[in-house]
């Protein structure tokens, strides 16, 4: 049962990136030709949205590396350990350098949503922006619960 | 910080529920069948009475989560009560994910013939699949914390 939950999480975590690994690969590339072709007048926007693409997708890929790294460390009874802490911290620190990109890249995004005359397009690009920013604040008190463990335990031993 | 970023989530899920029960309350409105009935007849219809049913577990499981950060800042978080409430969580993801699964098939079976399922099946799956990932996840976070408790109380009777 154990084994199979932290599993199936790792297989999710697979699925994850393999389809923005899909998006980076397929979909990028396209977005910033289309842009050009589409509205001339923004073609300027072509390699500002190559290259945030590619930047958001780093710390995307470094947080599911050490979500993986947290579940192999539950998998082996070390969640409150240093290590989870350390993992907990990284990922914290990738939801926020994610939003301030997305939030970064919202000019691109308006002038968009402006050419193509979708204002609901800046509503899901601040959607975006955001649950990169719950998740940190997630993993933040997960690393705050994961510390406070570690002190229960130590004292713990101490005692014994 | 921990007091600032657990209410920082709390108004997070009040969101949730705020856009939830909008969308809820005013998607039937816009509907195209909409136009020529009067307000019982555009609600009483059994899908979207469905709809309201089947939400149900969502939003208890949003409540539960609301209880859970209560616990969290009030430094209960290793305790029994945490425990369940993560247990109601995951008992909720499963139970959403079934209903989920019931409407996709109820659409795939009785759409209209000019009608296109795929969207609705395809976020239908989506959909699905997140819960059980939630209730997955749910489910090791109430181990873990079991074990803590196990661990505190130890910690108690030596102490």
């Amino acid at each position: 049962m154990k084994q199979a939950s932290t599993f199936f999480l790792k297989t999710t975590l697979f699925v994850m990136g393999g389809l923005v690994l899909a998006f980076c690969i397929f979909a990028i590339p396209a977005i910033s030709k289309g842009v050009g072709i589409e509205w001339p007048e923004l073609a300027g926007l072509k390699y500002p949205i190559f290259i945030g693409g590619y930047m958001t997708a780093i710390p995307f890929f470094i947080a599911l590396y050490q979500a993986f790294k947290l579940l192999s460390y539950i998998d082996k009874n070390t969640a409150f350990s240093a290590n989870s802490v350390e993992a907990l911290k990284y990922i914290k620190y990738c939801g926020i350098a994610m939003s301030i990109l997305y939030l970064a890249g919202m000019p691109i995004l308006i002038q968009i949503a402006e050419a193509d005359d979708a204002p609901g397009a800046i509503l899901i690009g601040l959607a975006f922006a955001l649950t990169p920013t719950v998740v940190a604040v997630f993993a933040a008190i997960l690393q705050k619960l994961a510390q406070n463990a570690i002190d229960i335990k130590s004292e713990n031993d101490l005692v014994v | 910080m921990k007091q600032g970023s657990i209410i920082f989530l709390k108004i997070v899920i009040v969101f949730i529920v705020i856009v939830a029960l909008g969308g809820m309350i005013r998607f039937p409105l816009t509907e195209g069948r909409a136009v020529n009935l009067d307000l019982f007849s555009i609600y009483w219809d059994p899908f979207i009475v469905y709809m309201y049913i089947a939400s149900i577990p969502f939003f208890v499981g949003l409540y539960q989560a609301f209880k859970l950060l209560g616990y969290i800042g009030q430094n209960k978080v290793f305790s029994l009560s945490s425990a369940k409430a993560l247990r109601t969580i995951k008992y909720c993801a499963i139970m959403q994910s079934i209903l989920i699964v019931m409407a996709i098939l109820y659409i795939r079976t009785s759409h209209n013939v000019d009608d296109d399922p795929a969207g609705f099946i395809a976020i239908g799956i989506l959909a699905t699949f997140i819960s059980v990932v939630i209730a997955t996840a749910a489910s090791v976070f109430e181990r873990i914390l079991q074990n803590a408790a196990n661990i505190k109380s130890e910690n108690n009777l030596t102490a």
